[in-house]
């Protein structure tokens, strides 16, 4: 029980932190005068989109740069694709980061044809803080849980990034994978305890350091 | 059971996520999973706030927004090349609308104890209503397009000033940014002729960014960094800019005014700095000066005669010296050319004699100055009074020809300066409107060369058509 009260102190409050979102009505009403071609619109998506793009693309990659190469990358397909857009086939978010999705594949095969590794370690990943030896020792890093999800198959790299980065829900994890959502539940499973045997305290109370 | 855990799981996870259940609600919910359901749990949460510390470097999610909004405006430019949307009539009525529901309201504002007619109201709130539809029928289609074209006060005036931001910023090139603030510095101008035009109030916050806009380019030209394109663009500008304030300056309000007196001076500095550049460039052509300056005619003690003064006329005047001849302007055209043996009066250290000629009258300076008309044979009266300060007429630099119609009373002013010869439109008669050149041109120019030409300019009378005519210049003057 030790171990659990000190990672309930650690993870600093039990709530999920807030995925900042717009009413559905908002979104659907910005999206529908978007695909006319309202720049006001466009723009307003761009704001309320862009930190979880860019955020699924860290969380993918593991590598700032290319992730806001990446970011913008997606804005720009997104406007070549959004007077197709359709409400009846999915919800807006699960239609932008599929987007995402197949802008990352193209990038990894890209990278691959190449030869060139995909994701470099660098130093600058963000997270928010500049103490980061005081901050690993209070909470689960950035940086660790980055290391942590390379080591994951792709497949549960990708769900953990959709769910935990972006805050999408299984059915549009699904929708954006094009997966069923059964899978989509394993693949979530699988991941998490991975990524808990590798972030969270073992017996002793020292959580793992994820090399 | 894995397949149960991954359900519990995906569950709960949503659960709280949702704010719905807290992870010990979770537990007590699927208590045979226990402490492993809880672990799950938290890691997910302590994942989920590591990528929330991720966030984007403010300096790439500034200009990366700025990029996607110029490709949204690229995007809209091409769709609106290939086929106008059906929507645009629609809610270009529908922004006309409410224009008017915003007029009907301010007016509402300003005079509330008035009658609110029936019929006003309920326009009011059919336009309400249209604006409601235009959202539904993406009025904001043509948005850019037509934020092109609004004025401070406009609805959509916000959407013009980010645009001209992004088109800041996406410049990189100095020569390229200063062509953009160029550009910017004379929609502000335009938009203030097209406020007072319209009888629409023109705030401190539209001067303001008057100057705003225009004091980087100022600096710029001061330390030397525009070429000689650019300063003439901005001597362009920023006559234009004096013009529009000083047909402003009556009718604003006395909030605006200090405001608008620093707008003059900015405005009165550009058009100093950047004459200068251009007149100074060796490598300069020879340049067309423009009159750029209405005048205002001012009321005539005589019926038939109008008295004109430049914009300006405390700028050349000495003081105790008067502005213009002593005796009363004549009533009728002069036959033959008519020159004072005597000088009537000195400034700037001028003797000034009269000439009458036609319609016009003028004073210019005494042969002791070294200037002479040059004489047309066999016309008694001319229809062009030449005025030269050198028998070899524009041949080096200094040499002047002034060249002013007897009819309209109209002025060129030709000189010779460093070798190029230049045209300076002194007075012209454009649509029965009378321009003069901008004083704070001409002077910062030509310097000590423009006292003449200024000074005449500053003489001209012009005896006003007794039948009234559309084009003076079309009505024959009277005499042989």
């Amino acid at each position: 029980m030790t171990r659990i009260s000190s990672f309930r102190y650690e993870v600093s409050g039990l709530e999920f932190p807030s995925l900042q979102t717009v009413s559905p009505e908002l979104e659907r009403a910005t999206v529908d005068r978007a695909r006319v071609g309202d720049q006001q619109a466009l723009a307003d998506i761009y704001d309320w989109y862009m930190p979880r793009v860019y955020r699924y693309a860290v969380a993918r990659l593991g590598n700032t740069v290319e992730a806001e190469d990446l970011t913008e990358e997606v804005f720009l397909r997104m406007l070549g694709a959004i007077g197709d857009f359709r409400w009846r086939d999915v919800p807006f978010s699960a239609w932008l980061f599929r987007i995402a999705h197949n802008a990352i594949a193209t990038h990894f095969r890209r990278a691959a044809q190449r030869g060139g590794p995909t994701t470099a370690i660098p130093e600058d990943l963000i997270d928010g803080r500049h103490d980061i030896e005081a901050a690993i020792e209070q909470q689960i890093t950035i940086e660790e849980v980055r290391r942590a999800a390379q080591l994951l198959p792709d497949a549960q790299r990708e769900v953990i990034a959709l769910r935990f980065a972006v805050g999408l829900s299984i059915a549009d994890t699904a929708r954006v994978l094009g997966k069923r959502e059964g899978n989509v539940k394993a693949l979530q499973h699988k991941a998490v305890a991975k990524l808990q045997k590798m972030l969270v305290p073992e017996k002793d109370g020292v959580r793992p350091r994820v090399q | 059971m894995t397949d149960d855990f991954e359900r519990a799981l995906a569950d709960c996870v949503e659960l709280v996520r949702a704010g719905r259940r807290s992870i010990d609600d979770c537990v007590r919910l699927y208590p045979q999973f226990g402490e492993r359901l809880r672990l799950a749990l938290l890691t997910v949460i302590g994942v989920q706030k590591a990528y929330e510390g991720v966030a984007p470097r403010p300096e790439f999610a500034e200009r990366a927004r700025e990029r996607f909004l110029v490709a949204t405006g690229q995007r809209l430019q091409e769709a609106m090349d290939i086929e106008p949307s059906p929507t645009f009539f629609a809610s270009a009525r529908v922004r006309f609308l409410m224009a008017a529901q915003r007029m009907g309201l301010a007016q509402r504002a300003s005079a509330s104890h008035r009658h609110v007619p029936f019929v006003a109201a309920h326009f009011r709130a059919l336009a309400g209503s249209m604006a409601a539809v235009a959202v539904f029928l993406g009025a904001g289609t043509y948005t850019v397009a037509s934020a092109d074209d609004s004025l401070p006060g406009d609805w959509q005036y916000p959407v013009k000033l980010q645009t001209e931001r992004v088109r800041l910023a996406l410049t990189f090139s100095d020569d390229a940014r200063r062509d953009v603030r160029l550009d910017i510095a004379e929609e502000r101008a335009e938009e203030i002729e097209q406020l007072a035009e319209r009888g629409r109030r023109i705030t401190p916050g539209v001067i303001d960014r008057l100057v705003d806009q225009t004091a980087p380019l100022v600096e710029a030209a001061e330390k030397g960094e525009l070429d000689t394109g650019e300063a003439a663009r901005l001597r362009e500008i920023a006559q234009r800019q004096k013009q529009v304030l000083a047909q402003v300056a009556g009718a604003v309000e006395p909030e605006t005014q200090e405001k608008l007196t620093e707008a003059v001076q900015l405005s009165r500095q550009a058009v100093e700095v950047s004459a200068r550049i251009t007149a100074n460039d060796p490598q300069r052509p020879p340049q067309v000066v423009t009159a750029s300056v209405e005048l205002t005619p001012t009321p005539s003690p005589s019926p038939t005669a109008t008295q004109t003064s430049p914009a300006t006329p405390d700028a050349t005047a000495s003081p105790g010296t008067p502005a213009g001849p002593a005796t009363p302007v004549p009533a009728t055209p002069v036959e033959g050319l008519i020159v004072g043996e005597e000088p009537v009066v000195t400034r700037d250290s001028i003797k000034l004699v009269p000439l009458s000629s036609g319609r016009v009258r003028m004073t210019i300076p005494a042969p002791e100055h070294g200037w002479s008309i040059v004489r047309e044979p066999g016309q008694s009266t001319p229809e062009l009074v030449r005025i030269t300060n050198d028998p070899a007429i524009l041949g080096s630099h200094g040499s002047s020809l002034l060249v002013i119609s007897t009819l309209t009373g109209d002025m060129y002013w030709y000189v010779n300066f460093n070798g190029r010869l230049d045209e300076v439109q002194m007075r012209v008669t454009r649509n029965g409107k009378v321009f003069v050149a901008d004083e704070d041109v001409v002077r910062a120019t030509y310097g000590d060369l423009a006292k003449v030409p200024l000074i005449v300019l500053d003489s001209i009378e012009v005896i006003q058509d007794p039948t009234p005519t559309p084009s003076p210049a079309a009505t024959p003057t009277a005499g042989p």
